[in-house]
């Protein structure tokens, strides 16, 4: 692997926030009950995490700025009401045909000749995340060569009747399903392990935003460059039906992406790319949308908290509900979560204090615990506690074989306790 | 490292269910060594941690990312008395697979309490909840650390390199047991290849025992047939490899990990072979009986597990009881397949009195576990008498 120049993002590339609060003016419309988006669909150039670069595709907003509007993998976050009237116009700017598609929400198939344009119109589906992609020829190809993004959808009734925020359309959920999410929203914030009072509730990302700080787009992928090696710019893709008739079986992947980076490249975010880490304090509730557009099968492994599985695809094609977004009546807090192909996941990261810090001490007589001597500043271990989450399946932490880990690997930050992010604002 | 070479039964009684996994009926599990051969740590400051040495202080680079890794071996910050000690040092485990080969692993030996004991899994570390929890690893040939998975201490003892360092000589992971459940621990340096080679094994956390009797969790099940089913699989090129390069890949090489093609497949373990009962692992309880099983899925495998003519119940998942307002037990029909992601654990309760089970006395129920590629989801080598992805063992009532 070369030793790539990895200052070249320079002090002037480091994000400001990490808060991707983008200038979506085209998303404005959302909040009326119409809302009109424009895509286009061109080449891009990625840099991978070793410093090869490889050709992508892309989706690039108009009206966005900075590499959305050029083109960017993933595709712009979308957000919409549940319930509104959605209209997409997709341009195509290559020389070939594309496809679009929203997975699971009827009416949303087109396709794109070169250099022509085509327009969709929806009723957004029930609230939840949803991927959209290029599924021309029902092949993943496309969609593994950079053309996919997600779709969130808000919910028009998510509030709970204690007043509880949450991702969901309640009186669209089963009855046990809604009584299991409010039990959960309700709990943030009043319990003795989720504390924080008002302030502890989960709250939702503006219309407007792509991420927002309790709420992380995680969009996994991977990279089998003699895939990429096909696209040439400005041209069709080159044809090769050995490599592309059964995409799946062919595919053997060398570099592993959350938003379309990996390794070092995730370990903080960048102006115009979307953000991935979360760096919250105690009781600030943060909702992870993840969704896997690779073919790979992963096993997304959070460190520092148990996540609460909220909803996910059913995948089993022999289920009744194939297909289908389930919200359970029965949410599992995991430390580990499977992300199949095209798996949909929301999981809740309660930001909790980190459980089996010493929390008795000491053993025999206890006065307090580690965590608040830390908040005090009595402790030695600074602040932040940075945890990682990876792919367990480890075959995904490497980058062209090797260089464990510059694969699916990023990490979420406890920057201090409870209300802390007041009090740093003074 | 020094060398042991696992030898078939050598499983001493210490501790009652080890790692190999032997049932054992039982009312009080063993606690882990809280009073070993060697005592606690004892009251002494742990003194000063060099934070720019390690991850939480130093600067990150796209060098120390992975390739030069923080290592070391600081004092554990805010040290505190413990009741619950462990060690753990490196050892190399030879493993004679079905076809006759035999396949180096590594494993997480015991010096204490379990010299000649089974190292693949690696000895179980059992505690009790709100146990203090010292593990001491005792590093060699190189670094390693310990992450007990599904356990959430500080960042320091959380046994991530490039976030805080790796164990060159010896350090002591210091955490407090919140969660009765079942948990694991392995090394998480290189661990594309250190997990492969077989360097974890089970953590468990006991709730406090309520009238003498140890129950699933506080408030939950109480069991009277207790095993623990950790799946693996392996793959010899990967074994061979990492034997000769502890670091292999971590700087540049291009060692071909992203492809894993898996030849053997274990339970707690024990090599298997498809259509050959792994009898080691199988289960017998008598009608009445409650029997709770620990599933961990080690592998780089999807896991599908499937109980034929029995109904089971997932009572707790990744070491978090199902007893919360927003979750309870999830019910599985006979014979209906499920999987299992890399790394998730199941805590199943089989209820032999249960109105579905009762009837189903006098028989070896058969478990099925199939090993499925990570990107195709072909079970692996498919109709190969000997290398086929799938196992099975009996639940016999
Ligand atoms: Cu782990
Ligand atoms: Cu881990």
């Amino acid at each position: 692997m070369k030793r790539r120049d990895f200052l070249k993002y320079g002090a002037a590339g480091l994000a400001t926030a990490g808060v991707g609060l983008s200038p979506f003016e085209a998303f404005a419309q959302a909040l009326t009950g119409t809302a009109e988006i424009k895509l286009g669909i061109t080449d891009v150039e990625t840099r991978l995490v070793d410093g090869d670069k490889v050709n992508m595709l892309a989706f690039k907003l108009y009206g966005g700025a900075g590499p959305l509007a050029t083109g960017r993998v993933p595709g712009p976050v979308l957000r919409v009401r549940e319930g509104s009237t959605v209209k997409i116009t997709l341009t195509n700017d290559r020389e070939e045909a594309h496809g679009f598609e929203i997975t699971g929400v009827p009416g949303t198939k087109t396709q794109i000749a070169p250099g022509g344009t085509s327009t969709i119109t929806f009723t957004a589906p029930v609230a939840g995340t949803y991927i959209y992609h290029d599924s021309l020829g029902d092949t993943p190809l496309y969609r593994i060569l950079g053309l996919h993004g997600v779709l969130v959808v808000e919910p028009l009734n998510g509030v709970t009747l204690l007043g509880s925020r949450t991702p969901y359309s309640l009186d669209k959920l089963a009855p046990g399903s809604r009584t299991a999410v409010s039990a959960l929203f309700d709990a943030l914030g009043t319990t003795d392990r989720f504390q924080g009072g008002a302030d502890g509730k989960w709250v939702p990302a503006p219309l407007t935003a792509e991420a927002s700080i309790r709420e992380k787009i995680w969009i996994c992928s991977a990279i089998d460059p003699k895939f990429n090696a096909l696209i040439e710019r400005g041209k069709p893709i080159v044809l090769n039906p050995a490599l592309t008739t059964n995409v799946v079986d062919n595919f053997v992947p060398s570099y592993f992406t959350i938003n379309n980076r990996s390794g070092y490249d995730l370990h903080a975010d960048y102006d115009g790319m979307l953000p991935a880490i979360a760096k919250n304090y105690i009781g600030e509730p943060t909702l992870f949308r993840i969704v896997n557009v690779g073919l790979a099968h992963h096993a997304n492994h959070f460190h520092g908290n148990h996540l609460m599985e909220l909803a996910r695809v059913d995948l089993n094609p022999t289920s009744s509900t194939y297909g289908q977004m389930i919200v359970p009546e029965n949410i599992f807090e995991v430390d580990t979560t499977a992300m199949w192909p095209m798996q949909r996941r929301d999981l809740l990261l309660p930001f909790e204090i980190p459980p089996d810090i010493p929390y008795q001490i000491p053993v025999s007589s206890p006065t307090g615990g580690q965590f608040q001597r830390m908040v005090n500043k009595q402790a030695q271990e600074p602040f932040p506690l940075r945890y990682v989450m990876h792919c367990h399946t480890e075959m995904s932490q490497t980058a062209a074989g090797g260089n464990y880990p510059q694969g699916m690997v990023c990490h979420w930050e406890v920057l201090g306790g409870l209300g802390g992010r007041a009090k740093v604002a003074g | 490292m020094t060398t042991t070479t696992k030898t078939a039964g050598a499983t001493a009684a210490i501790g009652g269910t080890l790692a190999a996994g032997g049932v054992a009926a039982q009312t009080m599990p063993p606690l882990g060594p809280n009073s070993t051969a060697v005592p606690g740590p004892g009251d002494y400051n742990g003194g000063s941690v060099d934070f720019t040495r390690t991850g939480v202080k130093g600067k990150e680079t796209f060098g120390n990312f992975g390739c030069d890794t923080f290592d070391g071996n600081p004092n554990t910050p805010d040290w505190t008395t413990a009741n619950a000690y462990f060690v753990r040092t490196v050892q190399n485990v030879d493993i004679t697979m079905p076809d006759g080969k035999k396949i180096r692993c590594w494993g997480f030996g015991d010096p204490l309490k379990a010299p000649g004991r089974e190292l693949l899994p690696s000895p179980v570390i059992r505690v009790q909840e709100g146990d203090l929890v010292h593990v001491k690893l005792q590093s060699s040939k190189g670094t390693h650390t310990i992450h007990h998975h599904g356990i959430e201490p500080t960042t320091m003892n959380d046994g991530v390199g490039h976030v805080s360092f790796e164990v060159k000589d010896d350090y002591v992971y210091q955490f407090q047991a919140r969660h009765a459940g079942t948990f694991f621990y392995h090394c998480h340096k290189n661990t594309v290849t250190h997990f492969e080679m077989g360097l974890y094994g089970l953590l468990i956390v006991d709730p406090k025992p309520e009238n003498g009797r140890v129950l699933a969790y506080a408030g939950g099940p109480f069991y009277d047939v207790e095993k623990f089913w950790v799946l693996d699989d392996m793959d010899p090129r990967w074994h061979q490899i990492t034997n000769l390069d502890h670091d292999v890949g971590l700087c540049g090489d291009d060692a071909g990990l992203n492809i894993f093609e898996p030849k053997y497949f274990l339970i707690s373990g024990t090599p298997t072979r498809p259509n050959v009962l792994a009898d080691k692992q199988k289960i017998v309880a008598k009608p009445g009986q409650k029997i709770l099983i620990r599933l961990l899925n080690a592998s780089y495998s999807v896991l599908q597990v499937m109980f034929e003519g029995l109904e089971v119940q997932v009572i707790s998942v990744d070491g978090h009881a199902l007893n919360k307002p927003w979750n309870k037990w999830l019910t599985i029909a006979p014979g209906t397949p499920f999987t299992l992601p890399t790394a998730q654990r199941y805590d199943i309760l089989i209820d032999t009195a249960s109105p579905a089970n009762q009837a189903k006395t006098g028989y070896a129920h058969k478990v099925h576990f199939e090993f499925q590629h990570w990107v195709t989801r072909k079970v692996h080598n498919a109709g190969d008498k000997m290398y086929e992805g799938r196992a099975f063992t009996t639940i016999t009532i």
